[in-house]
């Protein structure tokens, strides 16, 4: 690597290094997070309360037999909140389990399985007796005091709470990827012209692809450190909390490699964008709309109840986040490599068209 | 003269707009080549060509025989180029920022820059570039400009944002530079400045050429404005040199080069009640292509003289 191109990446790296911090510092914590809350799980009155009533079938649907890969979900940061409706990746205890659905039923979209088990814990409970209007009352406000927070809060049950773990352990390390997708795709070339530096950089004797690789080099150097702080943050976090089966380094690896290849191929398209712009919030603006449509268009193919050849299956099949499967490559790891492909197949091609474009193009005056 | 620059035919078109039409340009190893032109005339898309920053629709440009757009890094190699509006990494410091834009170049040229940032341009290089005014920032891009390592020196309007100390010892180091070998293209509003350091000067007009001057010829050249007492001759000697600019009644502006002493003699004989001489500055000529009155069809004659 010449000079010129290393001073390119340190370049970048220094423009970056807030926003890179600041996503890898919130990884590693949550990921040391979602173990701190296995381990809540697994030793609390509550689920081995509701271990035992699963045993004695008092469940409206039994949980499955723990099995060593639940022991493994039980340690992964999304395996927990996840596991709701993988039959593969239950952990049998927790009282989330309790919305465990049939083996047999369609695999769902991660945000449907929490929306699933809220309707579920409420649909299998014990026929009630009618309330009165007191104690409907009482029970709105006993849960808005739960949501805020309140001393009585019930971190093992309750749809809110499994909201909020959901949120924290696969909400957030989705979106940090992705964000940093966008943000690297526009900065590399519509941002760079808008903000009026290009014109300094490559006045000198700098190839465009060179240029352009740099900026991609240091988009998948921050992925990279992605998986390693939620590997680290996840292997760290067992030191202080134990868990009762300790998962490997490659299963935690394998979803931290799912979600950041899903960040890859979001780059890939935003930088193709930006290939083609002058200003920044072009290629943004597409790139969020199409993640978001992508997500919508996911969700909407993977609900249950539609059928295989039903148009609603459609846009599933143009969604990145159809390979998007980070709980089964954490429990199974055979469909990494397949989906993975797939989502380094998006970057690549995005890539690819960026380049073409970049080295084809006029640079406007004062870019 | 050997050429260093050359372009043929060179036309940049943005839909049906023409930025650029049929420029053919030729600019000599070690001269000062000054551009001049009012805003959208073309001379910084003529730099950009130039730096394989755009694209021609037709013809091509060339330096030292590289082709503009496909041998755009070799010809990079060769060239500094300090852009017309500056824009700089706000969060480096002066030092940072002339070590970062050497470091692009292979770290060459660091040393000299810092030398003429700090003892030229007295800048202080610790300082945060955001906190530079921008004046200070055009003289930190002017010291890493002038300590490149390179054949050519492209300056779009480097004296604009100086104060007029400043500017002299711009044009002092453009001097410099010619005189170390080095050939410069000088792209300004500042005619003064312009005709002071340039060897040759071209005027554009709305993405054409209009006109190239040789500056040195211009020096030698005067202007002389004789009032008769009688009505005036129509036609003068060839000899003499002169060519009629104005005619005014009996008030004629010749513009003469040629030996002074034959002149005044012939002056003597003809009942003069008056006579300046003087030279004439950049303007005049400048007027010639963007004074008020001009219009584009009287230029198209000029157009075809200067293409050809």
């Amino acid at each position: 690597m010449s000079k010129a191109f290393l001073t390119l990446i340190k370049r970048i790296v220094v423009e970056t290094r807030f926003f890179l911090g600041f996503s890898l510092l919130a990884l590693f914590a949550l990921s040391w997070f979602s173990i701190y809350r296995t381990s809540l799980s697994e030793g609390r009155a509550e689920t081995l309360a509701v271990r035992e009533m699963a045993q004695r079938g008092e469940l409206a649907k039994p949980a499955p037999k723990k099995s060593d890969e639940s022991k493994k979900d039980e340690a992964s940061p999304k395996a927990e909140s996840s596991s709701a409706t993988k039959p593969e990746a239950s952990p049998p205890g927790d009282a989330v389990a309790r919305s465990e659905p049939a083996k047999d039923e369609p695999k769902k979209a991660d945000g449907e399985e929490t929306a699933s088990a809220e309707t579920k814990s409420a649909g299998e409970a014990a026929p009630q007796p009618a309330l009165t209007e007191e104690q409907r009352r009482q029970r709105r406000a006993r849960g808005f005091y739960q949501f805020l927070g309140g001393p009585d809060m019930d971190m093992s049950s309750g749809a809110i709470a499994t909201m909020l773990l959901y949120f924290l352990t696969v909400g957030i390390p989705i979106m940090l990827p992705l964000f940093w997708g966008i943000s690297r795709g526009s900065a590399a070339v519509a941002a760079e012209i808008e903000r009026g530096t290009m014109d300094m950089i490559l006045s000198r004797p700098v190839s465009r692809s060179a240029y352009l690789l740099a900026h991609v080099i240091t988009a998948v150097f921050g992925y990279l450190l992605m998986v390693v702080v939620i590997v680290a943050g996840a292997k760290i976090g067992e030191s202080f909390h134990s868990v009762d089966s300790s998962p490997r380094m490659i299963a935690l690896a394998r979803p931290a490699l799912n979600v950041v290849g899903l960040g890859l191929a979001t780059y890939g398209l935003t930088i193709m964008f930006s290939a083609f712009d002058i200003v920044r919030w072009r290629p943004n603006m597409i790139a969020s709309i199409l993640t978001i449509a992508q997500l919508v268009g996911y969700a909407v193919a993977n609900q249950p109840e539609t059928a295989d050849d039903s148009w609603y299956k459609v846009p599933g099949k143009f969604s990145v986040f159809s390979t998007f499967y980070p709980i089964e490559a954490f429990v199974k790891g055979e469909y990494l490599p397949r989906h993975m492909g797939a989502l380094l197949g998006v970057f690549a091609a995005g890539v690819i068209v960026a380049l073409w474009r970049f080295n084809r193009r006029d640079l406007p005056a004062n870019s | 003269m050997e050429s260093i620059i050359a372009t043929h035919q060179l036309t940049k078109k943005y839909g049906d707009f023409y930025a650029l039409r049929n420029l053919s340009l030729e600019i000599h190893r070690g001269e000062v080549f000054g551009l001049l032109g009012p805003n959208g005339s073309g001379k910084t898309t003529t730099i950009r060509t130039i730096l394989g920053m755009i694209r021609a629709t037709e013809g091509f440009a060339s330096v030292a025989g590289l082709d503009c757009w496909n041998d755009s890094l070799a010809v990079r190699e060769r060239v500094s180029y300090l852009p017309g509006e500056l824009r700089m990494f706000g969060y480096l410091s002066g030092y940072q920022h002339l070590k970062f834009l050497c470091e692009l170049r292979g770290g060459a040229g660091l040393e000299r820059a810092v030398h003429i940032a700090e003892n030229i341009m007295e800048l202080d290089l610790n300082r945060k570039v955001r906190r530079y005014s921008t004046g200070m920032k055009q003289k930190l891009a002017l010291a890493q400009a002038f300590a490149d390592p390179v054949e050519i020196l492209i300056l779009d309007e480097p004296t604009s944002a100086l104060d007029p100390s400043a500017r002299g010892l711009v044009l002092d180091l453009v001097m410099t530079a010619k005189a170390q070998g080095q050939t410069v293209i000088f792209s300004g509003h500042v005619l003064s400045e312009v005709e002071r350091i340039s060897d040759r000067v071209a005027i554009m007009r709305r993405g054409q050429l209009m006109h190239v001057e040789d500056m040195h010829s211009r020096r030698c050249a005067r202007m002389v404005l004789a009032r008769f007492d009688e009505e005036p001759p129509t036609e003068f000697p060839d000899d003499l040199g002169l060519i009629v600019r104005r005619r005014d009644g009996r008030e004629i502006l010749f513009e003469h080069q040629g030996e002074i002493r034959s002149l005044l003699d012939w002056f003597s004989r003809q009942g003069i009640s008056e006579i300046a001489i003087g030279t004439e500055d950049l303007r005049g000529l400048y007027d010639k292509f963007h004074g008020p009155d001009v219009r584009d069809e009287e230029l198209a004659p000029l157009v075809q003289s200067a293409r050809s």
